[in-house]
C-alpha cells in the first residue's frame, strides 16, 4: 500500500535536523517503493544524461561500501576475484591486460575502479561542460561499466558478507545493491548470465512482500 | 523507458576487451575460508565505516531532495503552461505561433533542468575555483585565495601532494582534519566549504579569513596592551574549547593558526596534528630532539637578552621556524610523551598561555637563536620561565600582577594547570568581559547582539584583496620559506627515486570519502 504513494517529506519535523535526516533516509531505505521511483527517468530528461549521473552515484557508492572491507579483502584472503566458489572473474582491459588474467580480488578491484574512474574523467565519453553532447558509443560504454561494477557487489557479497554484517554496513550494502538492481533492470543494463551470482539475493531484495532481505550464504 | 541494443554496438569504443566470467566445474577453487571469529577491525576501516554511514545518509537525503524539488517544479512549470491560452478567437497561424512558444518554453525549461543534473553530476575540480594569488605555504603544499566560479563563493584553497603527504606520513593527519572540518560549525573555527582530489593532489576549499593571522598581528604591533591581550586570549580560549568539545585536542596552537575575520574576532585553523598519532618517523625525531635537549648544558638568559636575541631574529625566520616544527607553543608534556599519548586537551592550554606571554612581553617565553635552544628551554621550562621585569621607560612593559599570575596558571605541570574555559574565566585578568565568552562576537543569529569590538579591524577593499598575506610573488617575503621548499624539494627528489625503484606510493584507496561539499551546496533546488 506504501508503494504507490510518492515521497512527500513530512513537515512536522523541523527541517535539517538529524532526526529530520533520518526519518528521509529510513522511508529511503525502507519504503522501496521510493527506490524503485527514484530509478525512472524524469519526464522531459535525456536518457544518457540521467544513465551517466547514475553512474557516477553508483560508483561512489561501491567505493564507499569496498572502502569499509579493503583491510580484509587482501591478496592472501581472497587470491582470486571470485563470487562464490562457481564464479570467478578474470581481467583483461585490452590495455594493459590483452589477454584475460586471473588476479587477486582486491588487484582486481583496483584495476576495475581505475578503469571506471578513467572513464568518468574522460571529457569524451562523460562531458561535464553544459551543451556537450555525449559519444554515440555512451550507452555501450555505460553498460560495460555497470556489468563490472556488479562483480564488486557479488564479490563482496559473496566474501565478505560477515564482515559487512559485523561492521554495521548491511543495511547499506542492501540498500545500495537494490537500488543498483532496480536501475539495471529499468534500463536493461546488464545481460542476465552476467547476474547470476546473485540471483536469489536479487529475488529477495526486490520482492515487496517479504520483509527482511537475506543474506547470500555462500 | 528501456535501452535496446546500442545502435553502434559493432564498432564498441570501449578500448577493452570483455572481461570473461566463468562458472567453474569444481566447487574447491576458491571456497569462502570458514567462518571463524572476525579479528577487530583497524582504525583506519573503523573510520571509513563512519564517513561511509554518513556517506549513505546524506546521498539519499540529497537524492530524495532533488527527485522532489524536480517534481515540483515540473509540476508548477505545467499549472503555468495550462494556465496559458491562446487569446480567444484567434486565428489558425496565432494558434501555431502559441504552441510553438510552448514547444519552446518546455524544451528551455527541460535544457534547465538537465544542465542542472549534469552540475550534480560532475565533480568538484580545480578547474571550478578561479585561483586569485597563492596567500599561504605549508609543508606539504601551498594555500590559494579562490573564488568558486559558479556560486561566486570566497574561498581558500589548500593544495596538497598526494605523493608528499603519504611520503611525510600525514595521510591520517589530513583525513583527520578534513574530518573535524566537516563537523566545524562554530563561528570560532574556519570552516570547510569543498574537499576534493584529482590525480595527484587533495584539495580542502576553508571559509575565507580576509584578515590575515595571528602571527603577522604580533609581528606589526611588538607588544599589545593589557585590554587586547585580554579579548584575543579569551577568543583564543573559546576557540580552543570549541575543539575539545568536538572530542579534539588541536595540539599545534600557535600565533600563525589563529586568523582575523572581516571583524576582527579570531577563528582557529589546521586541524592536522589533532588527535593525531605519530607515525615512527617522528618519534624517533622527536625523540633525538629530546635527547640533544637533554645533554646540552642550558644557557642562562636574562629576559632582557632573550627579548634582544628574538628581536635580532629576522622576523621572517620566526615564520620558518614555526613553519618546521619549532616547540615554542608546545606543552613540555607533548615534548616529553613519545607515543604514550600521556597528556589531555591541557596542552592547548599551556599553547595560549605562551601566547599570552608574548602578547605582553613581545616573544614568546622560551624563545631562542635556535630551534635546538628552544627544545633545551621548554626541556627546562621551570628554569626558564621568568617575569620580565623592566625598569626606567621600559617599566610600562612590566606584567601586571594578574597577568603574570594567569600565565603562571597556564604554563606549569599539567596537574595544576587551569585547563577548563568555566576554570579560567573567573579569573582576574579576564575581568571587563562580558560573563558568556561567546557573546565576544556578535551572534548572527540575533540582531541584538553586537559582541565586543576588537582592537583591529582589517580593512580590505573587496574580495581579491590580500594585504594581510605574504606576498608570494614577492622575492624578499619568498626567502622566509625557503627552508620548506628546500624540505619539499628533498621529498620530490627521494619521490622520483622511488618511483623507479617500485615504491608504491599513495594507494587508490588511502584518500576514499575525503570528497566533501558544505550542505548549502547540496540542496535540490536549481
Amino acid at each position: 500500500m506504501q508503494q504507490n504513494k510518492t515521497f512527500k517529506p513530512k513537515k512536522n519535523i523541523p527541517e535539517g535536523t538529524k532526526q529530520y535526516q533520518l526519518k528521509k533516509y529510513a522511508e529511503a531505505t525502507l519504503g522501496s517503493g521510493n527506490l524503485r521511483l527514484a530509478v525512472s527517468l524524469p519526464e522531459g530528461e535525456d536518457l544518457n544524461e540521467w544513465l551517466a549521473v547514475n553512474t557516477v552515484d553508483f560508483f561512489n557508492q561501491i567505493n564507499m561500501l569496498y572502502g569499509t572491507i579493503t583491510e580484509f579483502c587482501t591478496p592472501q584472503d581472497c587470491p582470486v576475484m571470485s563470487a562464490g566458489p562457481k564464479y570467478e572473474y578474470h581481467w583483461c582491459d585490452g590495455v594493459q591486460f590483452k589477454k584475460p588474467v586471473k588476479l587477486s580480488a582486491p588487484e582486481y578491484v583496483d584495476h576495475l575502479m581505475t578503469w571506471v574512474q578513467s572513464q568518468l574523467d574522460d571529457e569524451g565519453v562523460f562531458p561535464s561542460k553544459i551543451g556537450v553532447p555525449f559519444p554515440r558509443t555512451f550507452q555501450s560504454t555505460v553498460k560495460t561499466i555497470f556489468k563490472r561494477l556488479f562483480r564488486v557487489y557479488a564479490h563482496i557479497y559473496h566474501a565478505h558478507f560477515p564482515r559487512i554484517v559485523s561492521l554495521g554496513e548491511e543495511a547499506h550494502l542492501n540498500t545500495s545493491f537494490k537500488h543498483f538492481i532496480y536501475f539495471v533492470q529499468e534500463f536493461m543494463l546488464i545481460e542476465k548470465k552476467e547476474l547470476v551470482p546473485l540471483e536469489e539475493l536479487m529475488k529477495t531484495l526486490t520482492n515487496e512482500n517479504k520483509q527482511q532481505p537475506k543474506p547470500v550464504t555462500p | 523507458m528501456h535501452l535496446g541494443a546500442p545502435a553502434h554496438a559493432e564498432n564498441t569504443p570501449v578500448a577493452v576487451a570483455d572481461n570473461t566470467s566463468l562458472p567453474l566445474a569444481s566447487a574447491s577453487a576458491s571456497a569462502a575460508p570458514p567462518a571463524t571469529t572476525l579479528s577487530p577491525p583497524g582504525a583506519d576501516t573503523l573510520r571509513k565505516c563512519e564517513l561511509s554511514k554518513l556517506f549513505f545518509l546524506d546521498h539519499y537525503f540529497d537524492l530524495l531532495t532533488y527527485l522532489d524539488a524536480r517534481k515540483a517544479r515540473l509540476a508548477a512549470f505545467k499549472r503555468d503552461m495550462a494556465a496559458r491560452t491562446p487569446p480567444p478567437s484567434s486565428g489558425a497561424d496565432v494558434l501555431a505561433t502559441f504552441e510553438q512558444e510552448q514547444e519552446a518554453a518546455w524544451r528551455y525549461f527541460c535544457g534547465k533542468e538537465r544542465a542542472h543534473l549534469r552540475k550534480r553530476r560532475t565533480r568538484l575540480r580545480l578547474s571550478n575555483f578561479e585561483l586569485v594569488r597563492q596567500i599561504g605555504q605549508g609543508g606539504y603544499g601551498q594555500v590559494f585565495l579562490a573564488r568558486k566560479r559558479d556560486t561566486d563563493e570566497w574561498c581558500a584553497v589548500k593544495k596538497m601532494n598526494k605523493h608528499l603527504l603519504h611520503r611525510l606520513h600525514e595521510v591520517q593527519h589530513i583525513l583527520t582534519e578534513r574530518d573535524i572540518l566537516t563537523r566545524v560549525g562554530s563561528p570560532w573555527l574556519v570552516k570547510l566549504l569543498y574537499a576534493f582530489q584529482d590525480m595527484e593532489s587533495v584539495y580542502l576549499a576553508m571559509e575565507y579569513v580576509p584578515g590575515g593571522d595571528m602571527r603577522t598581528l604580533l609581528n606589526n604591533s611588538g607588544v599589545l596592551r593589557q585590554e587586547h591581550a585580554r579579548l584575543y586570549v579569551a577568543e583564543m580560549l573559546t576557540a580552543a574549547d570549541q575543539i575539545h568539545r568536538l572530542g579534539y585536542i588541536h595540539r599545534d596552537i600557535k600565533p600563525e593558526n589563529f586568523l582575523i575575520d572581516a571583524s576582527g574576532h579570531l577563528k582557529l585553523t589546521d586541524f592536522g596534528l589533532s588527535r593525531g598519532k605519530l607515525c615512527a618517523e617522528e618519534i624517533a625525531y622527536l625523540q633525538a630532539r629530546l635527547e640533544t635537549a637533554r645533554q646540552a648544558p642550558l644557557v642562562h638568559r636574562t629576559v632582557k637578552e632573550r627579548w634582544q636575541i628574538y628581536q635580532s631574529i629576522q622576523r621572517e625566520e620566526v615564520r620558518a621556524f614555526s613553519l618546521v616544527g619549532s616547540p615554542d607553543y608546545m606543552a613540555p608534556e607533548v615534548l616529553q610523551d613519545v607515543g604514550g599519548r600521556g597528556y589531555d586537551h591541557a596542552v592547548d592550554y599551556w599553547s595560549v598561555g605562551c601566547i599570552l606571554f608574548e602578547c605582553l612581553a613581545g616573544f614568546p617565553p622560551f624563545a631562542a637563536a635556535s630551534s635546538d635552544e628552544v627544545w633545551r628551554n621548554v626541556y627546562h621550562w621551570e628554569t626558564v620561565l621568568e617575569r620580565p621585569v623592566y625598569t626606567g621607560a621600559d617599566a610600562e612593559f612590566n606584567f601586571t600582577d594578574e597577568a603574570w599570575d594567569l600565565v603562571t596558571r597556564l604554563l606549569c605541570h599539567a596537574p595544576q594547570r587551569l585547563a577548563k574555559l568555566a576554570d579560567v574565566k573567573p579569573h582576574a585578568f579576564f575581568s571587563g568581559l562580558p560573563a558568556q565568552w561567546e557573546q565576544l562576537r556578535a551572534d548572527a543569529t540575533n540582531p541584538l547582539s553586537r559582541g565586543v569590538t576588537p582592537p583591529f579591524v582589517p580593512r580590505v577593499a573587496d574580495p581579491r584583496d590580500t594585504r594581510y598575506f605574504d606576498n608570494f610573488e614577492d622575492p624578499k617575503d619568498m626567502a622566509m620559506y625557503k627552508e620548506v621548499h628546500a624540505r619539499q624539494a628533498a621529498h620530490k627528489e627521494k619521490e622520483g627515486a622511488s618511483a623507479s625503484d617500485g615504491t608504491p606510493g599513495a594507494p587508490r584507496s588511502a584518500f576514499i570519502g575525503f570528497t566533501f561539499k558544505h550542505s548549502g551546496a547540496r540542496s535540490g533546488s536549481i
